[in-house]
């Protein structure tokens, strides 16, 4: 089967690669119809999640449909099932998954050793995303093997299409769960650094969460204007001050809620001095983030805040105003999204014509062209904001 | 087909059979090949300085040679990097101060000034290669054209937004009686409605499911109001 296969920084490939095959009860195998290249694709992309090797599949936004189902799968998958593969692989029988704690499940890191050492303890299994998490190939590939099948799919209605459920996958529960963080209430500023695939989502949930005003903050005139169409309040960093604009947008007091959809990767430039300060930390791999944005956020939030950060961070960073966040009172919430938890909700809510979350899309193209797609996402080129690749 | 890269997959993981063409551009892979020639050029320029003032005719500059040794050096990790573009731009000024450095080997009490004349002309055609591959990166990865304006993909139906809303509802709860996520994160029951806002039609815009009411009154459905240290 053809597979994108990362090689090295920068460098992937479409590949010719051998079929996966069940290798255990609760394996499915899936036919994938359609998948997305994510913004954290971008930081496996750039070599910096430790843990990649040469030869591993990328993709975790993925949906397809089932070809061949392992002894174990009892029912709840047959052959011909229309499913997207949530990034986080889930037994959905440990206590972390009872307790719908889906992306922090105790049994599907196959690399568990590894994950104790580094975290302390371990995480869920994640498709194409390090062997940090279990080495798993990832779904930009014509076909994926689906461990802990009968746990780890949503089966999708008839009525949707490829292009508005496969982002059940990731990015529109990842928002979500974003501005559920935050907890908003209806007096709330919710601000929203990075107008990419996920912010785009954390707005829209924002908004359907029912936040006074939503603000978003970019430096692309394409990202801000989609942000605009759902009515969010924009900011562009490269042309006004974000902290003035933030505290004259409520009153001089900070947003209450914070949604940090940047991570690791903030722009670097000469009018941020702290960015180039971070990338040469990173050079030196004595930082492994550019945590901008965080420092901005604990800066500018309302006290008694809420900092809620879906954008990835991979390690160390260094720099962080720790005392002003305790002095402020800020709560942060984070992690990798408990997919699961949500999209049962959010299913209903595109059926229902509530949110299309293909409104994302701005490319498609074959999974042959899938290493260039990388490298335009990448440049932000052809104003692109979302990649699905039809393998 | 051999790889490398065969020898660390997992048993039963798809292994490489062909492999197809690199995502990375050609001028960046061009440039990559100058951020190693300046590492290799700095080390030697760090590790052996005395062997190349003696072969210029460039005696007591030792310390010189080491100081663009570690800018060669800092100059490859920048073109190795990320930031290849800031990288080769910085290796084209390194070329000018190198340029320079030469140039005043070239007086006739030099007796290896034939020496040094040489190393000008690699510096020089080094810097040729330098610019055509700023040149080529910049072309590369410019972003071209005007920005593409997407006010029109709101995702909300045609719908534009005016404060409030409703929050997640019971069905997952209700669907996965084994879940008992933390309070604030749990979603929400039975409690009261907060939401006050409403999705509104814009003006002029379609409600192209002709379903603006439902809409309406759905948007104000259940809140999600979570006390801290519910």
């Amino acid at each position: 089967m053809k597979a994108l296969v990362w090689h090295g920084k920068e460098d992937i490939r479409c590949d010719s690669v051998t079929d996966p095959t069940i290798q255990d009860p609760r394996d499915a195998i899936i036919k994938v119809t359609s998948c997305a290249i994510c913004g954290s694709d971008l930081h496996l992309f750039h070599n910096l999640v430790p843990a990649m090797l040469p030869g591993d599949i990328m993709g975790h936004e993925t949906m397809g449909e089932v070809v061949e189902v392992g002894s174990g799968i009892n029912g709840s998958l047959k052959k011909g099932d229309r499913i997207v593969i949530p990034f986080t692989i889930t037994c959905g029988e440990c206590d972390q998954c009872r307790r719908g704690n889906f992306s922090v499940c105790e049994r599907t890191n196959r690399r568990k050793d590894l994950a104790d050492k580094v975290f302390g303890h371990t995480t869920a299994g994640l498709f194409g995303y390090s062997h940090l998490t279990g080495g798993y190939p990832g779904g930009q590939a014509e076909y994926l093997r689906v461990p802990f099948a009968d746990s780890t799919h949503i089966k999708v209605p008839n009525s949707l299409s490829d292009e508005q459920a496969l982002f059940l996958s990731d990015i529109l529960p990842t928002g979500w769960q974003a501005a559920v963080q935050c907890d908003i209430e209806p007096s709330d500023t919710v601000a929203v650094w990075g107008c990419g695939p996920v912010g785009q989502m954390a707005i829209r949930s924002a908004i359907l969460l029912g936040a006074k005003q939503v603000i978003a903050i970019d430096r692309l005139p394409e990202r801000l204007s989609m942000a605009e169409a759902a009515g969010a309040i924009t900011i562009d960093r490269d042309q006004e001050s974000v902290i003035e604009r933030l505290n004259e947008l409520t009153g001089g007091r900070g947003p209450e809620k914070c949604i940090d959809a940047v991570g690791t990767e903030s722009h670097v430039a000469l009018s941020l001095p702290d960015t180039i300060y971070d990338r040469g930390m990173q050079m030196l791999m004595m930082e492994n983030d550019r945590p901008h944005v965080l420092r901005e956020i604990i800066y500018v939030c309302r006290p008694a805040g809420t900092v809620s950060v879906p954008g990835v961070y991979t390690g160390l960073v260094d720099k962080i105003p720790l005392g002003a966040a305790m002095n402020k009172g800020l709560t942060f919430r984070m992690g990798q999204t408990h997919v699961k938890r949500w999209t049962d909700d959010l299913t209903r809510r595109i059926e229902e014509g509530e949110i299309d979350p293909s409104f994302v899309i701005t490319h498609t193209a074959g999974l042959d062209e899938g290493p260039e797609m990388y490298d335009l996402f990448r440049d932000k080129r052809d104003s692109c904001i979302k990649v699905v690749l039809k393998p | 087909m051999f790889s490398l890269a065969n020898l660390t997959r997992s048993d039963g993981d798809p292994k490489i059979i062909a492999t197809g063409p690199s995502s990375l551009p050609g001028p960046d892979k061009f440039a990559r090949g100058l951020g190693w020639f300046s590492i290799g050029l700095g080390l030697t320029e760090l590790l052996a300085p005395r062997a190349l003032t003696r072969w210029l005719g460039m005696p007591g500059m030792e310390g010189l040679v080491r100081c663009f040794g570690c800018r060669e050096i800092a100059a490859g990790m920048l073109t190795l990097s990320t930031e290849r573009r800031t990288g080769v731009a910085s290796r084209v000024l390194g070329d000018g101060l190198d340029i320079v450095a030469l140039a005043t080997a070239l007086g006739p009490d030099n007796s290896k000034r034939q020496n040094a004349g040489l190393a000008l002309a690699l510096v020089a055609g080094v810097t040729l290669l330098d610019i055509v591959a700023s040149a080529a990166l910049a072309d590369t990865h410019a972003r071209r054209g005007n920005p593409r304006d997407y006010g029109d993909r709101s995702g909300l139906r045609g719908k534009q937004w005016r404060g409030g809303g409703r929050g997640p509802t019971a069905d997952h709860a209700s669907r996965s009686g084994t879940v008992s996520a933390p309070s604030v994160l749990r979603p929400a029951s039975s409690e009261p409605s907060i939401g006050k806002g409403v999705l509104d039609e814009a003006p002029g815009a379609a409600d192209s499911d002709g379903e603006g009411d439902d809409a309406t009154s759905r948007s104000t459905g259940q809140g999600s109001r979570h006390g801290f240290g519910d």
